[in-house]
């Protein structure tokens, strides 16, 4: 049913939610059994996000740690277009940090936007979230990368290599 | 400085599945859709042996108890597939101990309270750590063990009775999955399951008969 490039996609993204490989892992073969045992032949990419997704918060619901860093929703639209991310620019260590400092939806909606290169509509579909809201949240996320970019240049940080 | 954009796509084309997750993978969904067309041709079959011998009350009965036969097949199979998936990825534990109670305590999510397995026997089984896991969707617990004749690790589930298997899994069921046996067993309301290289009957360890 999934071919072993999905797996991968869906792997990676199950990595973007969670930060680590063993539960990455975890996550995307409880997904695959939810839907093996749901009986759907073919099943989209974005219902598959939506799945790992639920998963994630089903097995998190419990973790108090999680719970309180669960975002709360805002429905406020702060601009019509998607930010573009290819003119923020970083040090390869400050970009590491910059990854393991994002919440788990952060994380998450940089990868669908910025790596898969998917619409806002396609990801608030994903997500079950609001397009206003996913728009807000990467305009929020874009200025705190830049903020943090131009920090670093202030300060004259910056790694070689 | 390098492109945030650029970045961050390097950094994810690092992060893929291991030849042998995929494999399981791959392995677990051709089993799915292999088990759903015998299921549809067992339903076919099923259904014409039916309207064949229409009301014969004790035919009834007969397919009853085969049909709930198969149910508690099938639902061990799931769980079995999932235990030895689970098993093969090697995960490390969140908690390193030699103790169930040290191990209890730092699994506080669970809905249920960890056993200390009597079906095991203690001086055949080393417990090294724990972790969470999840079967059949819910939340559970999972224990690295060592067979301490063998030295070879086995992973011991702890979960709540899946949805339609309470009034199975009194007997212990025996089953090779994905390259591991796994059995599977009631204890204090629990489902326990053990997954590992061997066959519990060659290996020893177990109190009690099968």
């Amino acid at each position: 049913m999934f071919s072993r490039d999905e797996l991968n996609k869906y792997y990676k993204f199950a990595y973007s939610i969670t930060r680590d490989k063993d539960t990455a892992s975890e996550l995307l073969h409880e997904a695959v059994f939810k839907i093996l045992k749901s009986g759907q032949k073919e099943v989209s990419s974005s219902y598959m996000y939506q799945t790992l997704r639920t998963v994630a918060i089903d097995l998190w619901r419990k973790d108090r740690k999680h719970q309180a860093a669960e975002p709360l929703e805002e429905e406020v639209l702060v601009e019509l277009a998607a930010p573009r991310f290819d003119d923020v620019f970083a040090d390869r260590q400050q970009v590491q940090k910059i990854i393991e400092d994002l919440s788990e939806d952060e994380s998450a909606l940089l990868f669908l936007h910025v790596v898969e290169g998917q619409t806002v509509q396609e990801i608030a579909d994903a997500m079950a979230t609001p397009k206003g809201t996913i728009l807000s949240r990467l305009h929020r996320l874009k200025g705190r990368l830049k903020k943090v970019a131009e920090t670093q240049k202030k300060v004259g940080g910056g790694y070689n290599g | 400085m390098v492109n945030f954009k650029d970045a961050l796509k390097e950094h994810y084309s690092d992060i893929n599945l291991s030849d042998e997750q995929l494999a399981s993978l791959m392995e677990a969904q051709a089993q799915a859709q292999a088990s759903e067309s015998a299921h549809n041709r067992d339903r076919k079959a099923s259904r014409s042996f039916l309207s064949g011998l229409a009301v014969a009350a004790i035919v009834l009965l007969g397919v009853f108890g085969a049909y709930s036969s198969i149910q508690e097949g099938e639902l061990a199979e799931e769980v079995a597939a999932e235990m030895s998936y689970n098993h093969s990825m090697k995960v490390r534990p969140e908690v390193m101990t030699s103790d169930y109670i040290e191990a209890a305590k730092f699994l506080t999510r669970l809905d249920f309270s960890v056993v200390v397995p009597d079906r095991l026997v203690k001086s055949a089984w080393q417990l090294i750590g724990a972790r969470y896991c999840s079967v059949k969707g819910k939340i559970a617990a999972r224990f690295e063990l060592k067979h301490v004749a063998s030295g070879q690790l086995y992973t011991l589930y702890e979960a709540p009775v899946p949805e339609g298997g309470e009034s199975h899994f009194d007997k212990r069921m025996d089953l090779y999955k994905k390259g591991n046996h796994v059995s599977l067993w009631k204890e204090k309301g629990l489902l326990l399951g053990l997954a590992g290289p061997g066959r519990l009957n060659e290996i020893g360890g177990f109190n009690g008969l099968k």
